[in-house]
């Protein structure tokens, strides 16, 4: 197994957008090592979004390049991105009917054969994963009767169950009170110091930020984008400037 | 108790019903046949008259209502899964107008030039004509959703289409002769009753192969739920399983249409009493089951069609809406919940 040293995410040169349009942002480059929770910070309308569906496979890069430990993550078929890296978006799918168990299950499609069927060691990587997000009493309840905070934490374990070297985050904290907002945060940072994953969370969130993530990928006007340890963030007001 | 288990259970119960009601369907009719007739009969030996009763027209006739309602309810849980929507049908995109439209053409405009003295041209344009509608119809629609990407978008381009393509049939119905207008009239009613058996070998392969073939696809249909970017981020390729499901969705709605006319309900209400029964929407489990529920509510609505006896049998359309609106708005209120 990779230790969070050998692991890495390196944007070079992205420039990231939708074809025949302008491209959202020019030249991303950073790297982002294992066993890291950072987080991905910009203006509204930047491209944080668009940054992360880039990464996830979901959008193709308008140029530059996305290595995952030296490998050229767009260039693998779609379902080998997926067993590297995942996603939870911002929108909430309404999934009625599922249980938070079937959500779950739902991470190992990477993994399973034409019907789905899930295997033992499948099963046991969805336990593994309710767990870790503290949802076991949940598991056979109704996506649908979940509050907010409940249902992130579901599509977190989803993400989880994917097994993937990379977690991207979008937003997560939007609908979420104070505390929710914490513990979200402190489970992430948990994940990833102890999984040896990256993680990225976008968020306009700063002071929850810089209380739990290892660092920032900043987004400015102007197509210019850095990387600083949380540590070396000083006003707060004047990170976008 | 765990999803499998209740699927189990659903699924046994449904078969025995399946069985009960195909054989209710072939006792009743017109003329009164005994049981003990009908099932000696069905193996060819009895009365030469119940025979041919049997074999010719009750067991086509149930067996058509056993493929079309497989098919129909193929075609509701494509729908509802692909545009996450759960008043989405075959009507939606518009696929039966189009196949309708076709139809229309055959049996209007054909009867300009005497197609119908040709029968077997006629009976085959007919069925081409359908197919080709609602194929014609699908082309556009994706043609559309090149442009739009969004399924709410597409779903309404659907209904637009529809819209247009139901109008175009309405013209043609009033430049008609009274004839022609009757025989069309008459086949927009639906019937599972025309279907004979040399049709049946034309109508069965079709939905067979491409009912049972919608169960191979029950793992991508189940990352659809999540949404277009979470199915892609899960490794599916949403625009190549889009394009096989509206094909799926057109060719089942289109030969189902050609030979028993549009059919109202079966399309949108079985995929639900399927997940309001197993209390789940996981397709592993859906789509068997309305593999079984959707024939035993067809079976069911053809059999009420015959109630009246003495030679009147009643349009299988009001029948369906009839029995199976009240069920659906029955039980989507009483589990307004589970269906959100």
């Amino acid at each position: 197994m990779k230790t969070g040293a050998d692991i890495s995410l390196h944007l070079e040169d992205l420039c990231i957008g939708y074809r025949h349009k302008d491209p959202v942002f020019r030249n991303i480059s950073v790297k982002l090592k294992g066993g890291t929770l950072s987080g991905l910070v910009a203006n509204n309308g930047m491209g944080k979004s668009t940054l992360l569906k880039t990464i996830a496979g979901a959008l193709q890069p308008l140029s530059g390049s996305i290595k995952l430990n030296e490998s050229l993550l767009h260039r693998l078929p779609l379902k080998e991105i997926a067993k590297r890296v995942s996603i939870v978006l911002t929108e909430k799918p309404q999934l009625p009917g599922l249980t938070v168990f079937d959500a779950v299950s739902m991470g190992r499609y990477p993994y399973t054969n034409i019907f789905g069927s899930l295997s033992e060691k499948d099963t046991e990587v969805i336990d593994t994963c309710i767990r870790m997000c503290g949802i076991q009493d949940l598991q056979n309840k109704n996506c649908l009767e979940l509050s907010d905070g409940e249902f992130q934490k579901v599509m977190i374990a989803r993400a989880l169950a994917q097994q993937t070297e990379v977690l991207l985050l979008d937003e997560p904290t939007a609908f979420l009170d104070f505390t929710s907002k914490r513990k979200l945060f402190e489970l992430l940072r948990e994940i990833a110091e102890t999984e040896n994953k990256i993680i990225l969370v976008s968020s306009h969130d700063l002071h929850t930020l810089l209380a739990h993530a290892h660092g920032l990928v900043v987004l400015r006007p102007g197509n210019v984008c850095e990387y600083l340890e949380t540590e070396e963030v000083g006003d707060v007001e004047k990170l976008f400037l | 108790m765990n999803s499998q288990r209740k699927f189990i259970i659903v699924f046994f119960v449904l078969l025995v019903a399946f069985c009960a009601l195909f054989l209710l369907d072939i006792v009743f009719g017109s003329v009164s046949i005994p049981f003990t007739k009908v099932i000696a009969a069905l193996f060819g030996s009895g009365d030469a008259t119940d025979v041919e009763i049997i074999r010719s027209i009750r067991f086509p006739k149930a067996i058509t209502a056993v493929l079309s309602g497989m098919s129909l309810s193929v075609c509701g849980i494509l729908m509802q899964t692909l545009f996450r929507n759960p008043l989405a049908g075959p009507y939606v995109l518009g696929v039966n107008s189009g196949a309708s439209l076709g139809v229309a053409i055959v049996m209007i405009g054909g009867s300009v030039v005497g197609l119908q003295n040709f029968d077997f041209l006629f009976q085959s344009g007919i069925v081409i004509a359908s197919v080709f509608g609602a194929l014609g119809v699908l082309l556009i629609v994706l043609t559309v959703s090149a442009k739009i990407r969004n399924n709410m978008g597409l779903l309404l381009a659907g209904i637009m289409i529809g819209q247009i393509v139901s109008a175009l049939q309405s013209l043609l119905e009033y430049f008609s002769d009274a004839d022609s207008l009757k025989n069309f009239v008459v086949w927009n009613l639906a019937s599972i009753g025309n279907v004979d058996m040399s049709d049946l070998l034309w109508l069965a392969p079709f939905v067979i192969l491409f009912s049972f073939y919608a169960l191979t696809l029950v793992k991508d249909l189940d990352a659809m739920l999540l949404g277009e970017d979470y199915a892609r981020s899960m490794g599916l390729h949403v625009k190549q399983k889009r394009l096989i499901i509206i094909i799926v969705t057109g060719v089942l709605s289109g030969v189902t249409t050609a030979f028993c006319g549009p059919i109202a309900f079966i399309g949108i209400a079985v995929p639900h009493i399927c997940r309001i029964l197993l209390k789940t929407s996981l397709h592993k489990f859906v789509i068997p089951a309305c593999l079984v529920a959707g024939p035993c509510i067809m079976l069911l609505c053809d059999i009420i069609c015959q109630l009246p006896s003495k030679g009147v049998v009643l349009p299988l359309n009001v029948i369906t809406s009839i029995v199976g609106a009240p069920i659906v708005l029955y039980l989507l209120f009483k589990n307004y919940k589970f269906i959100n």
